[in-house]
């Protein structure tokens, strides 16, 4: 293979890399389960790549005293796997566990990171606090209280939108 | 001249000065015009056009810099006139196509800078198509992997045109994927240290870039430090600072120690100078802090403080450290370096091994003992001491080498040691007018010396090296 050759396929290489992530990404909202999440406060803000929306769910912080699963103890830094069940208008977190956990049909799993650890609770990343949205658009975003969020077999997890409920 | 000598790669401003001493050399008789032929034919003659090409490469890099985040602007700010597989595609495109061109500019028309410029551009633009798509596609989970991707390309990138801007940015995109890694995730491992040893200092020394060898013991130091901070966010608590500064003097004794080792071994002697600096900041500085009653005191106050009793990561990488530095003492003396060598290195250790034992006697001696003033004055005797005498040391070894950046590096830090006692000492205790007026004399008459001293130093010296 001559040198040029050997160029044309790095550069083909950083293209497939771009496309594969975008494979990800609908692979997951494709073939993975959505769930509706509840959010506790969300505001617009402002970055120098374009607007997005933070989001904090209800699920980043965990009381651990009313939830199934693993009991502890848990770490910084840890990988939390957290089983979620459908309550009426959203899905709760239901069940903790360190390890990826079987579930039911009814059930969906979403993994995280936690981020501190507290005698009566977890904060935890699930890596989809943030929505980038058309400039100016932030704002509008800020009272929708449900978001749509498409979890993979693994847990990972991706933001679709919000929606009415 | 001899044909069998090629000419030898040499900066175009020492290549200038060795001509013109040349000529001076023959007008004075010192050598004749046969001898000064062989010498230039040894180096290529200096062009005007090469300073035009250095002026060529920071415009084109810059050039590349701004049309990178350009583009980034343009693509992030532009959410509704583009769908998102548009976007996609367009970034594509254009990534693909400064690659291509900057391909036939370098390696096919003879373009060589403005070529290089569209390559790094293209490694930009590989960066921040990876975190567009991310954007627009709202893909945030785990965002170091964004990095680490983008490292790869453009390490890919930087074994195919082996250029030093592309394998810089490699290591600084590495750099930032293995901090993000351990600030934003508390994954931290051997893969850094390993890709530095394996691949980054590697390459720095084969492309012979003396500023990339240094960003590679720059990255080096990273690793160490990594480390220590990973100690403080894993389950052991928080690092305290005299942690780190025992880790910084050990990383620069370890460099310091490699300079020497380096200089003694001629491929690698041009190197020296980066050592050297390196090894000597991250040396004084550390002692210079440890001098002062007043941070020792605070440095043992913040470590009692500390819920970490022990610091393994950075107890280890200190031990490893060390170890290295006494691994070069004995292979100087196998390899039968000159004395100077082994008594540079050796100092190096006995530096290290005792800011190192006056780190553990900080961290561990009794709470009580620790928060006396006492114990830090005790401790700022011990370094003013060592401080001293090294400073002492080398004045003297770099008279004998003939090594000004030592006797100055010397110099500043005693001036700046006694300025700081001298505040330290009588701030409290005199009026201030008094305080100021002393001062002044002292720094007046204290200067006289030194220069004296030190022009005494450096007049006679046994061979010019610096």
């Amino acid at each position: 293979m001559n040198r040029k050759k050997i160029y044309y396929a790095i550069v083909a290489l950083q293209v497939l890399a771009l496309a594969g992530m975008i494979g990800f990404k609908y692979s997951t909202v494709l073939t993975g389960k959505t769930v509706v999440l509840r959010v506790n406060s969300h505001y617009p803000r402002h970055h120098v790549r374009g607007e997005r929306v933070r989001i904090n769910f209800e699920i980043d912080f965990l009381e651990t005293k009313g939830l199934g699963g693993d009991e502890g103890p848990f770490k910084k830094g840890d990988d939390l796997y957290v089983v979620l069940v459908e309550d009426n208008t959203h899905w709760k977190a239901n069940s903790i566990f360190k390890e990826k956990p079987e579930i039911g049909i009814d059930e969906a799993v979403i993994k995280g990171k936690i981020l501190s650890v507290n005698p009566s609770y977890l904060k935890v990343d699930y890596g989809v606090d943030s929505f980038y949205v058309p400039e100016g658009k932030g704002r509008k975003l800020m009272y929708k209280q449900f978001w749509e969020v498409a979890l993979d077999r693994s847990g990972h997890a991706l933001i679709k939108g919000p929606v009415d409920r | 001249m001899d044909a069998k000598f090629a000419p030898r790669p040499a900066r175009a401003s020492f290549v200038r000065r060795l001509f013109q001493e040349v000529d001076y050399w023959v007008q004075e008789g010192l050598i004749g015009q046969e001898a000064s032929a062989a010498i230039r034919s040894r180096y290529r003659e200096p062009s005007p056009v090469d300073w035009r090409g250095r002026v060529v490469t920071v415009l084109t890099i810059m050039a590349a810099s701004f049309l990178g985040l350009g583009v980034i602007l343009f693509f992030a700010s532009n959410w509704e006139a583009i769908p998102r597989l548009a976007k996609f595609i367009l970034v594509s495109s254009v990534m693909s196509g400064v690659y291509i061109a900057g391909y036939s500019l370098r390696y096919e028309r003879g373009y060589e800078r403005l070529g290089e410029a569209l390559i790094i551009l293209g490694t930009i633009l590989f960066g921040s198509a990876i975190f567009l798509v991310a954007q627009a596609f709202n893909m945030r989970e785990h965002f170091p992997n964004g990095l680490l991707l983008w490292s790869l390309g453009i390490l890919s990138v930087a074994l195919f045109t082996r250029s030093p801007f592309v394998f810089a940015l490699f290591n600084l995109a590495f750099i930032a994927w293995s901090w993000t890694e351990t600030y934003y995730f508390h994954n931290w491992g051997p893969t850094t240290l390993l890709v530095t040893l394996g691949v980054i200092i590697p390459a720095a020394y084969k492309l012979e870039n003396r500023y990339l060898v240094a960003l590679g013991f720059a990255t080096l130091g990273f690793c160490a430090i990594e480390g220590a901070f990973f100690d403080s966010t894993s389950i052991y608590g928080h690092t305290p600072d005299i942690v780190y500064i025992a880790m910084a003097s050990t990383f620069g004794g370890m460099i310091y120690a490699a300079g020497a080792f380096q200089d003694r071994l001629p491929e690698y002697k041009k190197y020296r100078y980066i050592f050297q600096v390196f090894g000597l900041v991250f040396i004084l500085v550390p002692l210079f802090l440890l001098s002062s009653p007043g941070l020792i005191h605070d440095f043992s106050r913040e470590a009692s403080s500390s819920s970490l009793r022990f610091a393994p990561i950075s107890f280890f990488e200190t031990i490893a450290m060390v170890l290295i530095i006494l691994a070069m003492l004995v292979l100087s003396r196998v390899k039968k370096f000159d004395r100077a060598c082994t008594e540079e290195i050796g100092a190096c250790a006995v530096v290290v091994i005792l800011i190192a034992l006056l780190g553990i006697i900080i961290l561990y001696a009794g709470k009580g003992i620790r928060h006396s003033d006492s114990f830090a004055i005790l401790i700022a005797i011990i370094v003013n001491v060592v401080l001293l005498v090294l400073l002492a040391a080398i004045i003297f070894h770099g008279y004998r080498q003939g090594n000004k950046l030592l006797v100055n590096a010397a110099l500043i830090t005693f001036v700046a040691a006694a300025i700081t006692r001298y505040f330290e000492t009588f701030w409290d205790m005199m009026p201030r007018s008094v305080f100021f007026i002393g001062g002044g004399a002292l720094l007046l008459v204290g200067g006289v010396l030194l220069e004296k001293q030190r022009r005494k130093l450096m007049g006679s010296p046994k061979e010019a090296r610096t």
